[in-house]
């Protein structure tokens, strides 16, 4: 056996768990140096934070919080991005989930928006509405009466008189609406709000179904689209608020590398043996 | 630093130690990963179980219908019961009443709906609009964008004639088809490059949290922390 085919054996043969720790060493590195690149804005996720930058003061959006903690590291960022910019411009801000887990996600980050902006209350800047059941029904309920609909925010209060809810009958009282989702929620908000209430829609999703959800970007059935931990960190950076998002592109980046670099050796070694044979 | 409780403090630490079990099945199978794994399934059916109950049953259901005696909620109650007959054979008929219900109701609902969605306007946009409307004065993107429009026309019929087996994929129709499968590769790699970036951002988030929160939550509790 000469030297270069012992060579190749070993890499052929190697164990995957020295690619499992090059990888763990490709993200704990750069989070662990701090290092934050800038990353390059994408027009899906633009034409969102535009979308909200232009509402005058006052105005109502609804973030729905659709995704539990599983999906929490990509999700997460991306709702307090949102909520920051919503806060900053003075907006009012409405949110559910139909995730059972995803009720206590919009308390937390409310709780931290009460930290961070001193004077904000729930019921006159903000409403948490909590988990919602019916799934689509929930979209369909909202949009005939949304008080009937959610009668009670996550911690019982009544919402009937809330003053974050002044002249907000229905979904197509509410200028912005976006949706958060881990699953499949956005295809319902398409299907079951925007067609019938004709409010504007926007979406986030995890990098793992943002593909599927570009023909409705492309047909104008969403306004804009931030996808997974890099669409959350393009918002964090449009609206002047880096966090998590920004502090795990880098990280983002460099296990990017070490995947092209293992996909191309592989890719050379396989040819090398097949022609080898 | 944010201000941490005691509680969420140890809650913290738990979250840590149950992120290492679970990630030390990377190197082999073990008894920590098991003891993480069934933990996590237990609580998870605790937690939505008690979810259910405080946000849905007992406002939607107990409150209205004991407390304010609105008394046709026994008919959906009824039903919902009758959908759990299933798991007993002797009166699993029972369930197929309101499965019908949901179907019919759900079917009624879901058709034109997403038939409209998913269907019709995609379709509008891709055979329809195969020119954009010169409104800005760069020349170089109303070209870029009506090339990109007929690239996603081209794509989308010779996706279709790849999956068009009534006429044999010789000729023209065998060479779209070849265009077609090109579409549908290019596809995938988009889709497994998304699919890497979440995973790996999953893998972020628990780093971060491991690395940032958990050192937090211990100098919380050894009183260093606020």
């Amino acid at each position: 056996m000469d030297e270069r085919t012992s060579w190749m054996r070993w890499l052929t043969d190697l164990d995957r768990r020295y690619i499992f720790v090059l990888v763990a060493l490709a993200v704990i590195i750069p989070i662990v140096l701090k290092k934050v690149l800038p990353v390059n804005i994408s027009p899906s996720v633009k034409s969102s934070y535009d979308f909200v930058n232009q509402l005058p003061e006052g105005s109502a959006v609804m973030i729905v919080l659709d995704y539990d903690p599983a999906s929490e590291a990509e999700l997460y960022p991306m709702t307090l991005a949102l909520y920051r910019h919503c806060f900053d411009r003075k907006l009012r801000v409405l949110s559910y989930t139909m995730w059972p887990n995803g009720a206590a996600l919009i308390e937390t980050a409310f709780d931290k928006m009460r930290l961070e902006y001193e004077g904000i209350q729930s019921g006159i800047n903000y409403v948490n509405y909590g988990y919602q059941v019916g799934g689509a029904l929930s979209i369909i309920a909202a949009g005939q009466d949304i008080r009937t609909a959610f009668p009670t925010d996550y911690r019982g209060n009544s919402t009937g008189i809330m003053p974050v809810l002044e002249g907000i009958n229905s979904l197509a009282d509410i200028d912005y609406v976006i949706d958060l989702a881990a699953g499949s929620t956005i295809d319902w908000w398409v299907a079951y709000g925007v067609q019938r209430y004709h409010f504007t829609l926007g979406a986030g999703c995890t990098a793992v179904s943002a593909t599927q959800y570009y023909p409705y970007l492309n047909t104008g059935q969403i306004n804009g689209l931030i996808g997974g931990l890099k669409g959350a960190a393009e918002y964090e950076q449009l609206a002047g608020h880096p966090d998590r998002g920004l502090a795990g592109m880098t990280a983002q980046s460099s296990v990017h590398a070490v995947v092209i670099v293992l996909v191309v050796l592989a890719n050379i070694f396989y040819f090398i043996s097949r022609r080898k044979r | 630093m944010e201000i941490i409780t005691t509680a969420q403090a140890i809650g913290m630490i738990i979250a840590g130690a149950l992120t290492l079990m679970m990630y030390s099945f990377l190197y082999r199978d073990n008894v920590f990963y098991k003891f993480g794994e069934h933990l996590y399934v237990g609580v998870s059916v605790g937690y939505l179980v008690n979810i259910e109950w405080w946000n849905v049953l007992y406002p939607q259901f107990v409150v209205p219908f004991y407390y304010q005696q609105n008394y046709i909620l026994i008919f959906p109650a009824l039903l919902g019961v009758m959908m759990l007959m299933r798991f007993i054979r002797q009166i699993a008929w029972m369930s197929r009443t309101p499965m019908a219900f949901v179907i019919g109701i759900g079917s009624g609902l879901a058709i034109p709906a997403v038939l409209n969605a998913n269907i019709l306007e995609q379709l509008y946009s891709t055979v329809i609009q195969l020119w954009i409307t010169p409104v800005e004065p760069s020349t170089f993107l109303w070209w870029w964008g009506t090339l990109g429009l007929w690239i996603v026309f081209l794509g989308v019929l010779s996706v279709l004639f790849y999956f068009y087996f009534s006429i044999e994929h010789k000729g023209i129709v065998g060479k779209l088809g070849t265009v077609g499968i090109w579409f549908i590769m290019i596809s995938f790699g988009a889709s497994f490059g998304y699919t890497v970036m979440a995973r790996v951002s999953l893998l972020i988030g628990r780093v971060q949290f491991l690395i940032y929160k958990v050192p937090d939550a211990f100098k919380t509790l050894v009183g260093l922390g606020t």
